[in-house]
């Protein structure tokens, strides 16, 4: 993922500001990494450069 | 919704197969403005209309429209992952009959869509040739579906807080409404 687009993301949960903690990063994107809420303090990872924004009990 | 991770390519191949179907419904949906989402953005089909951003369901299908360019985000539609009032414009293309809770994703589009945004909701209604068609198949993704007539969708859209101000129909093999977009606004649109 882009970094711009933590400009409009958030916590699929309660829509509250995300924190971001990248663990490897290329010109264009993010690749790995996670987000987590600042709220409600649930992660999302990011893998392979796409971020899992489902909410915990929605992933299998 | 395993049933598109299990079958992403075959789903994909579709559109190959079908390539005449397919011009047929990129030409009719509205151009996007972006910022711009499609929610069931599937393997990017339909976001290569310019659409900025995707989300699916799916990881194996969003793995494909990555590779089309479109920027992916594995997510719900009844929990979408942004803030409020984010994207100039909002797709549900061919989606609608897949979705579990339809309301609760319509709920969410009017939560991120701008005051001044446009939403675009294509669908397949079931008062089609095409409906008909699909919804008798016997095949792994339609037996999933759940189709909606015309005037179901628009009262659906209403219920939701929209006004629908187009509608654009189109034949792709049995009927003037095979295929139909309709565009919609938020009600008492301030701007």
């Amino acid at each position: 993922m882009r970094r711009k687009l933590l400009e409009i993301l958030a916590c699929p949960i309660c829509k509250s500001d995300l924190k971001v903690e990248v663990h490897e990063e290329s010109e264009e994107e993010i690749i790995s990494g996670k987000l987590r809420c600042k709220k409600c303090n649930v992660e999302f990872p990011i893998e392979n450069g796409i971020p899992n924004m489902l909410p915990p009990e929605l992933r299998t | 919704m395993s049933i598109f991770e299990s079958n992403a390519e075959r789903y994909d191949r579709w559109y190959e197969k079908n390539r005449e179907l397919y011009e047929k419904e990129l030409s009719v949906i509205p151009k996007p403005e972006s910022p711009s989402l499609e929610i069931g953005v599937g393997t990017g089909r339909f976001a290569v209309i310019g659409i900025d951003v995707g989300v699916d369901i799916s990881l194996a299908m969003l793995r494909i429209a990555k590779g089309r360019g479109v920027e992916c985000i594995w997510a719900d539609a009844g929990h979408l992952p942004f803030r409020d009032h984010v994207f100039k414009s909002v797709y549900l293309i061919f989606t609608l009959c897949f979705l579990n809770e339809p309301v609760k994703a319509l709920s969410e589009v009017k939560r991120v869509l701008r005051d001044d945004g446009f939403f675009v909701a294509c669908v397949i209604p079931r008062n089609s040739g095409l409906g008909e068609e699909y919804a008798g198949k016997d095949s792994p993704f339609y037996r999933v579906a759940r189709f909606y007539t015309e005037n179901e969708v628009a009262e659906m859209l209403r219920n939701t807080g929209f006004d629908i101000t187009d509608v654009r129909k189109t034949r792709l093999k049995h009927s003037e409404n095979d295929f139909v977009c309709f565009t919609a606004k938020h009600r008492n649109n301030r701007v």
